[in-house]
């Protein structure tokens, strides 16, 4: 349990809340609250929730690129205009 | 003078154009916004299977629906992953409920955390695409 509390304490949000969960779906697995099929399920959940993240944080970066680059091409647009 | 700046305005526009990032859509958004509010409310109704079972097929129809726009848009490929990544996970969880026996109030509770946290995780980015 205590590489749970590591992770958990992860400076990652995204780290530390798959990190809470899988603890939680762990806990519910051991007390019988889940059957071993929907720990696994679960458990293979949290990794596509990590995916997401990954494709998310594509879309952020791309994002920012293609207006940085927006904002040059005005930039040397406007320029042109008085060469 | 006037041509190199020319040359180098049409090299911006073109590395510009090759990042081929989507637009916003707000109809994308939109889809996406209720979807998340949808599987926050099927996740009030965990503890009676027979209702949670009949809105698992609401939710992978709306799924279906977000992930069909997001195939037929420019520049989609990150969002249509996570839409056909959301779309998987909500049709586990409807054949689940079609079977005997009710899968438990923690899978559900737990199934729909994780979708719920994606599709928040997702909104912002989508939300923060260029206008």
């Amino acid at each position: 349990m205590n590489s749970f509390q590591t992770l958990i304490q992860h400076e990652d949000a995204v780290v530390a809340n798959a990190a809470m969960l899988l603890e939680q779906f762990t806990k519910q697995f051991q007390a019988g609250e889940l059957t071993q099929d929907e720990f696994k399920q679960l458990a293979d959940d949290l990794l596509d929730m990590q995916r997401i993240e990954a494709l998310a944080l594509d879309l952020d970066r791309n994002t920012k690129i293609a207006e940085a680059f927006q904002q040059l091409a005005r930039i040397v647009g406007a320029i042109s205009k008085f060469v | 003078m006037k041509k190199l700046l020319i040359t180098a305005f049409a090299a911006l526009a073109l590395s510009g154009c090759g990042i081929l990032v989507p637009k916003f859509d707000n109809v994308e958004y939109d889809r996406f916004v209720e979807l998340t509010a949808a599987v926050q409310y099927v996740s009030l109704l965990c503890g009676q299977p027979i209702l949670v079972r009949d809105h698992a097929r609401v939710l992978v129809e709306k799924a279906k629906i977000l992930d069909l726009y997001a195939t037929h848009r420019p520049a989609h490929k990150e969002i249509k992953e996570i839409t056909s990544l959301i779309l998987a996970n909500l049709k586990e969880m409807n054949t689940a409920y079609w079977r005997q026996p009710a899968p438990s109030s923690a899978y559900c509770l737990g199934k729909l955390k994780i979708i719920e946290n994606s599709l928040k995780r997702a909104l912002p980015a989508i939300g923060g695409l260029m206008q």
